[in-house]
C-alpha cells in the first residue's frame, strides 16, 4: 500500500477563494491586499521557465547553525531546505510526495519499505546509498544522541538497510505520522556516512539537495549554486542565489523597492507600504504558525480547569488578530486554520469558549475561587515581534474580567530558560507552534501527561486518545480522534489557543514559477522558480 | 569657597541672561519635568488602557492619534515623560553615588586602596559599555529597576575619575592634612575641603550623564531589556512604533522629539553650567 | 618616556585579567545557558540527550576548571571555539574586523570633519547666535538615539530616493570602493551623529582656553590677523579633542554601533557580541569582549603618547 494520502493536505487547497476574502476582510489596516493578485496567478506566465541568473532574495530569520540533525529549529530549517534532502518531501501544497525514496510501501502496518532513487549524488560526489539513510537514522534514534526532533521518531524501533537501494523502517506501533516527519526536514535530512565526525556540519553542508552552499556568513548572507548532478533537472532553474540576512523589514522593503532584492518575507505593515510599488507582487496565506497562551497548569489557580476556561472566555481573539497582526490571521484551536481538514471551524471554536462571555467568565472564577484583582505574571519575549503585543492587549482583556497582569518581558534565553521544564516559572507565557508534518505533532508534546512539557496536565481520556490516533492508520477515524481530542483540550483549556497568522511575500514581478509554502519553507518554491526578464 | 561658588552662580546667572542656547536648555528641562510631575493633571487617557481604535491620525480626541492598540499618544508621552526622567534621575543618581564614594575613597585613602578601585575602574571603561548594560541587566532580570541599576553601574566609573583627581589634590595641600593630623574626621575633611572643589565638574557630568542615560533606556527598549509593557517610556514608544514609520508616523515622530528637546535641553544646560563653573575657560569674553 | 610606556603595558596585566574574569561571571550569571537556548522551547529531547550536549560544550566541568581552562588556552592564543557555529573565535573576529575598524574610523573621520569647524566658531562667537546655531546642529546628532537616527535615514532614503545599500554582503573598500562606499554612508552617519556633539563640545572648550592664553592676546596686539591666529593655533587644539575622543569613545565605536550594525545588517564585532549573549555562546562573547578590551586600552596608550607630541608641555615621566 503505498500512502499518497498526505497526512497533511494542503492549506491552500482546502481554503476557498471565499475564506481567503472573509479572512482578508478583518485587515483594517491593509485593504490593498484584497486588491493583490493571488500569488500562483501572478506568477505564473504561460511560458516555458528560462534557466540560468542570479538572484538575491531575503531572510527574516539568521539560521545560527546549519546541522540538520542538532539544529532543526524553524530558522535554521529554513536555512538548510535548499541542500538537503530526505526519503519524502512536502510539496508546495503540502502534499506529501517522493524525494530520495522513489517509492515505498507498506508490508504490514509497522513496516515501511523504501525504494531508494537511484544514481544520486552528494554535493562531494559520493553516492547516495542505503547506508546514509541507515547511518542518519543512527544518530538521530540514539536514545542519548543529540537530534533535535528525535520525538518525532518516537515510534521507531529500527532502520536498516535491505540491500544498496533499499531501507525498512519498522515502527514499534502503526505510525502513520512517518512519512510527514521524515519530509518536514527536522531531524530527518539525509547526510552522508561519517558526515558527523569528518565535517563541521554548523558551517558545512554536504547534501543531495537542488544547491549547493558557497559559503553561510551569520547575520550576513547564505550564498548559494546550483548543484548541476541534481537528480530533479532541470530543476533548480537559477544558477546561483543569495539570501541576504536582513531581520529588520526596514531593510527588506528597502531591497524590493529598490530593485536589489527579488524576494523578502512581509509582514502586513510591509504589504500596505509596497501597495503602491506596481514592480511587487504581494501573496499570502494562512501558514502553519500557531500561536497560544500556555497556561501552568502547575500552579494554583490554573490547576482548576474552570480558571483556564474563564482564560479563554475573556479572550477577544477577534481584537488581538486585529491589533497585532494587522487582520493578517486567522482564529484556531489546538491545530491551525487550513491545516489538511483536521482543523475545527469558526462556527465550532464559537461554540466552544471562544466567544468572549465577560460575565460567564466572572462566574468561573469565583467558582474556582480565584479572588479578585488576582495578580498574573504572562512571560513574553521578545524574540518574535508579535509576542510582545499579545502580551498587551491580553493583559488588557484579562483586566476585564478584573485579574490584575503584569507583563514580564525578558530576553530569550530567559525565557527559555523559564519555561524548561522542571522549572515552569510563570502564571501565563505567549508561545507559538512552528511547521508540523501531523496533527500529532499539534497536540500530542506538551499535552500528553507523559511529555516533558506537559507541565501538570494530565487528562487520562486526552493520553489514550492521543496514543491511538497517532497509531491508527484509517483517516477517517483519525479524523474523527483528532476532533475529539481537540474538544477535550478546548474544553480543558491547557492553553488559550489563538491562531495561526499569514505568511506573506513579496517577489518581484519578473520572478515566475515560485509558489508559497504553508510552512513557510522556500525550498520547492525556489527550485521552480526562474526569472522573466 | 562659598565665595567662590556664590561668584559662579553669579556668573551662571549673567550667562544665562547673555546666551540664548543657556536660556533655551533651562526653559527645555524646566517644561519637561513639569511635565512629568503633572502629568496625571496634562493626560487625557491612562497611558496604558486601549480605549479607541488603532492608528488614529492626530486631532479630535486624540491630539497626537492612537498607536497601533489604540493608546492615546499623547497621554502616553506625558506619563513617558515621567518614566524616562525617572531613568535619568535613579541611573545618574546611582551612578553618582557608586562612583563618587570610589573615587573619594580612593583619592582620600591612596595606596592600595588607590590602585584597586583604579583598576575597577579600568576594567569597566575598557568594558564595551552597551555590552555591558546588556549584559547587567540580563543578569539582573529585564525591567525599568534593573535597567536604571545595570545603567548606573556603567556610568560610575566617569563619576570615579571625575571626584578622585580634586580629592586627591585637596588632600595632599598642607593645611587639610594639618586638619587630617589634628584628627578631623573624614566626614569633616570631605564636607569643608573636598566637596567645594569637586561640585562643578560633577554638576556638569551630571547633567550630560543624565542625557546619555535616557538614550541608553532608550537602545535598551529598542533590544527588548528596558520598560516593561505596557507601560510607557519613550524609549518603548519608539522602538514599538518604529513598524508604523512610514504607516502612522505619529506613534513615533512625537516621542522622538520628545526624546530629543529634553536630550537637547539637558545639553545645553550642561555646557553653559560648564562654561559658567570652569575656571579654566578664563574670562568671560569682553 | 619608556619607563612609562612600559608601567602602561604593565598595568595592562590587572585590567585584561580583571575584564576576562568580569565577562566570564557575567556570561554564566545570565539565566539560561547555551543548550536551552540552542533546544527552544520546541525541541524533545529527554535528559539524557541535554546531558550529551552539556557534555559536548565541556559545560559539566565545575565554573572555576571551565574557567581556567579558558585562560589556559587564552595564553596560547586560542580564544576557543563558537559553541554554536563550531568555528574558531579568532575566525570570527577576523572575519568581523575590516567591517568593524571601516564603520569606526569613518565615523571618526566624519565626526571630526563636521564638528571641527563648528567648534571653532561657536568658540570665536561665543554667545552669538552663531554659537547658539552651530550648537544645535551639533547637539541633533547627539539628542536622537542611534537606532531612530539609523531607522530614518533608511527610510528616507528608500522611500523618496528608491536608494539601497547596493550588494548582497559588505564590500572591501580595497577591492569596490565604490559599493563599499554606498553600503557604508548611511551606517556611518547613524554612529558619527552622536560623535559630532562630542568632538565640538571639546574643540569648543579647547580653543576658549587657547584663546584666553597670554600669547594669543599678544599675538592679536601684533596685528596678526585673526584668520592666521585661528588656523596656526586651532590646528593643533583642534587635534587634542579628536585624539582624546578616539580615545575614551573606542569602545563605543566598536561594542556600541551594534545597533547601527543591527539596522543596517552589518555583522560586525558589537553585533557578535550581542548575538553571542543571546545564544550564550560563552566563548565567542568572552573573546569578542577581551579584543575590544585590547583595542581600547591599547588606543588610549597610543592616545596618551599623542599628547605628548602634541603638547609639549605634557611629559610622561
Amino acid at each position: 500500500m503505498a500512502e499518497r494520502d498526505p497526512s497533511v493536505a494542503a492549506l491552500s487547497n482546502r481554503l476557498s477563494r471565499r475564506q481567503w476574502l472573509t479572512s482578508a476582510a478583518a485587515l483594517a489596516i491593509t485593504p490593498a491586499a484584497l486588491a493583490r493578485p493571488m500569488a500562483a496567478e501572478a506568477q505564473s506566465s504561460g511560458k516555458p521557465p528560462k534557466p540560468g541568473g542570479t538572484s538575491v532574495w531575503a531572510a527574516e530569520t539568521d539560521p545560527v547553525a546549519l546541522n540538520p540533525i542538532t539544529n532543526s529549529n524553524f530558522s535554521s530549517t529554513q536555512g538548510f531546505e535548499h541542500c538537503y534532502e530526505s526519503l519524502t518531501a512536502f510539496d508546495a501544497k503540502a502534499q506529501i510526495v517522493p524525494a530520495l525514496a522513489e517509492r515505498w510501501d507498506t508490508p504490514n502496518p509497522t513496516t515501511y519499505v523504501f525504494h531508494l532513487r537511484r544514481g544520486v549524488k552528494f554535493h562531494d560526489g559520493g553516492e547516495f546509498t542505503a547506508e546514509d539513510v541507515k547511518y542518519t537514522f543512527d544518530i538521530v534514534l540514539d536514545p542519548k544522541g543529540p537530534a533535535f526532533w528525535r520525538g518525532n521518531f518516537d515510534q521507531v524501533d529500527r532502520v536498516e538497510a535491505v540491500d544498496r537501494h533499499t531501507v525498512r523502517f519498522t515502527t514499534k506501533a502503526p505510525f502513520p505520522p512517518l512519512l510527514g516527519a521524515l519530509a518536514i526536514l527536522r531531524s530527518s535530512a539525509i547526510i552522508p556516512k561519517g558526515a558527523m565526525e569528518k565535517l563541521k556540519l554548523e558551517t558545512q553542508v554536504i547534501g543531495t539537495g537542488p544547491y549547493r552552499l558557497v559559503e553561510y556568513v551569520p547575520k550576513s548572507h547564505i550564498k548559494l549554486r546550483k548543484n548541476p548532478d541534481y537528480w530533479g533537472r532541470p530543476l533548480p532553474y537559477l544558477d546561483e542565489v543569495t539570501f541576504r540576512i536582513l531581520e529588520e523589514e526596514d531593510a527588506r522593503v528597502a531591497g524590493l523597492r529598490a530593485g536589489s532584492l527579488d524576494y523578502a518575507f512581509l509582514t502586513p505593515e510591509g504589504v500596505q507600504r509596497l501597495r503602491n510599488e506596481p514592480r511587487i507582487v504581494v501573496s499570502s496565506r494562512p501558514r502553519t504558525y500557531l500561536y497560544a497562551f500556555v497556561i501552568n497548569r502547575q500552579r494554583k489557580p490554573w490547576s482548576d480547569p474552570r480558571a483556564r476556561q474563564a482564560l479563554s472566555l475573556a479572550t477577544d481573539r477577534q481584537e488581538i488578530i486585529e491589533k497585532v497582526f494587522s487582520g493578517g490571521a486567522t482564529m484556531a484551536g489546538p491545530i491551525p486554520f487550513g491545516f489538511g481538514d483536521w482543523y475545527l471551524t469558526a462556527e465550532e471554536l464559537q461554540a466552544k469558549w471562544y466567544r468572549p462571555d465577560l460575565a460567564k467568565a466572572k462566574a468561573l472564577l469565583r467558582e474556582a475561587g480565584v479572588p479578585d484583582g488576582h495578580a498574573i505574571d504572562l512571560l513574553v519575549t521578545p524574540f518574535n515581534q508579535n509576542f510582545p503585543g499579545l502580551a498587551v492587549v491580553f493583559a488588557d482583556q484579562l483586566k476585564r474580567i478584573g485579574l490584575n497582569v503584569t507583563i514580564r518581558q525578558v530576553e530569550q534565553g530567559v525565557f527559555l530558560k523559564e519555561v524548561a521544564p522542571p522549572t515552569f516559572n510563570y502564571d501565563i507565557q505567549a508561545n507559538a507552534y512552528t511547521a508540523r508534518h501531523d496533527p500529532d505533532g499539534y497536540v500530542y508534546n506538551g499535552l500528553h501527561s507523559q511529555t516533558r512539557n506537559a507541565a501538570g496536565y494530565s487528562n487520562p481520556k486526552l493520553d489514550e486518545l492521543l496514543t491511538k490516533a497517532r497509531t491508527t492508520i484509517d483517516r477517517a477515524q483519525r479524523k474523527t480522534m483528532y476532533r475529539e481530542i481537540q474538544q477535550i483540550l478546548l474544553d480543558d483549556a491547557p492553553n488559550v489557543w489563538l491562531g495561526n497568522d499569514n505568511v506573506t511575500e513579496g517577489l518581484q514581478s519578473y520572478v515566475k514559477g515560485y509558489e508559497q509554502s504553508p510552512y513557510t519553507y522556500r525550498a520547492w518554491g525556489l527550485r521552480h522558480a526562474w526569472l522573466d526578464k | 569657597m562659598t565665595d567662590a561658588t556664590l561668584g559662579r552662580l553669579g556668573r551662571l546667572r549673567r550667562l544665562v541672561g547673555r546666551s540664548p542656547s543657556a536660556l533655551m536648555g533651562i526653559v527645555l528641562v524646566s517644561a519637561f519635568f513639569t511635565l512629568a510631575l503633572a502629568a496625571p493633571l496634562v493626560a487625557p487617557f491612562d497611558p496604558t488602557a486601549q480605549p479607541a481604535k488603532r492608528l488614529l491620525p492626530p486631532g479630535g480626541r486624540h491630539l497626537l492619534g492612537t498607536d497601533e492598540f489604540g493608546r492615546d499618544v499623547f497621554s502616553r508621552i506625558v506619563h513617558g515623560a515621567r518614566i524616562s526622567l525617572q531613568v535619568g534621575v535613579v541611573s545618574v543618581g546611582i551612578a553618582l553615588a557608586l562612583g563618587g564614594t570610589l573615587g573619594l575613597i580612593a583619592g582620600y585613602c591612596l595606596g592600595v586602596v588607590d590602585t584597586l578601585t583604579g583598576r575597577v575602574v579600568d576594567v569597566m571603561f575598557a568594558f564595551p559599555s552597551v555590552i555591558l548594560i546588556i549584559a547587567i541587566s540580563g543578569v539582573l532580570g529585564a525591567g525599568l529597576s534593573t535597567a536604571m541599576v545595570a545603567i548606573g553601574i556603567v556610568y560610575s566609573p566617569i563619576f570615579a575619575r571625575i571626584v578622585r583627581a580634586p580629592t586627591l589634590a585637596v588632600v595632599q595641600q598642607p593645611y587639610v592634612e594639618g586638619a587630617r593630623a589634628i584628627g578631623a574626621g573624614l566626614g569633616r575633611v570631605v564636607g569643608r575641603h573636598v566637596l567645594p572643589n569637586i561640585a562643578a565638574p560633577v554638576i556638569v557630568q551630571t547633567t550630560l550623564s543624565f542625557s546619555t542615560a535616557i538614550l541608553s533606556e532608550a537602545t535598551l527598549s529598542f533590544l527588548g531589556l528596558g520598560t516593561q509593557p505596557p507601560d510607557p517610556s519613550w524609549g518603548t514608544m519608539l522602538s514599538g512604533g518604529r513598524r508604523f514609520m512610514e504607516l502612522a508616523p505619529w506613534v513615533t515622530v512625537y516621542p522622538g522629539l520628545a526624546i530629543a528637546l529634553t536630550v537637547l535641553g539637558l545639553n545645553l544646560l550642561g555646557d553653559a553650567l560648564r562654561d559658567a563653573l570652569d575656571p579654566r575657560l578664563g574670562q568671560p569674553d569682553t | 618616556m619608556s619607563r612609562y610606556f612600559l608601567r602602561r603595558l604593565g598595568l595592562l596585566v590587572p585590567t585584561l585579567l580583571g575584564i576576562s574574569v568580569l565577562v566570564f561571571v557575567l556570561m554564566r550569571l545570565i539565566p539560561g545557558d547555551v543548550v536551552q537556548v540552542m533546544l527552544g522551547t520546541e525541541a524533545q529531547l529527554g535528559p539524557e540527550q541535554r546531558q550529551t550536549l552539556y557534555r559536548l560544550f565541556g559545560l559539566d566541568a565545575p565554573l572555576h576548571v571551565q574557567y581556567l581552562r579558558w585562560l589556559g588556552d587564552l595564553l596560547r592564543g586560542d580564544l576557543g571555539v563558537s559553541l554554536r557555529t563550531a568555528e574558531p573565535v579568532t575566525a570570527v573576529i577576523a572575519g568581523r574586523l575590516p567591517i568593524t575598524f571601516e564603520l569606526a574610523i569613518l565615523a571618526a573621520l566624519l565626526s571630526w570633519v563636521l564638528a571641527v569647524p563648528l567648534g571653532v566658531v561657536a568658540a570665536v562667537r561665543r554667545h552669538g547666535v552663531l554659537d547658539a546655531l552651530t550648537h544645535l546642529v551639533g547637539l541633533v546628532g547627539l539628542s536622537v538615539p542611534n537606532f531612530w537616527l539609523a531607522t530614518m535615514l533608511l527610510l528616507v532614503t528608500s522611500l523618496y530616493l528608491r536608494w539601497q545599500p547596493a550588494g548582497v554582503e559588505w564590500m572591501s573598500p580595497l577591492r569596490d570602493p565604490l559599493t563599499n562606499a554606498q553600503q557604508m554612508l548611511l551606517p556611518v552617519l547613524s554612529l558619527s551623529g552622536a560623535l559630532v556633539a562630542v568632538v565640538m563640545r571639546m574643540t569648543r572648550s579647547a580653543m576658549l582656553e587657547v584663546l584666553g592664553q597670554d600669547y594669543i592676546r599678544t599675538a592679536r596686539a601684533k596685528g596678526v590677523s585673526e584668520a592666521l591666529v585661528l588656523a596656526r593655533h586651532a590646528s593643533k587644539n583642534a587635534a587634542i579633542p579628536v585624539v582624546t575622543v578616539m580615545g575614551v569613545q573606542v569602545g563605543y565605536l566598536l561594542g556600541g554601533a551594534v545597533v547601527v550594525e543591527l539596522i543596517f545588517g552589518l555583522p560586525g564585532i558589537g553585533w557578535m557580541i550581542l548575538n553571542g549573549i543571546y545564544q550564550r555562546d560563552y566563548p565567542l562573547v568572552q573573546g569578542g569582549v577581551l579584543f575590544v578590551a585590547v583595542v581600547f586600552v591599547l588606543v588610549n596608550l597610543l592616545v596618551d603618547l599623542t599628547y605628548a607630541y602634541l603638547d609639549p608641555r605634557i611629559r610622561y615621566d
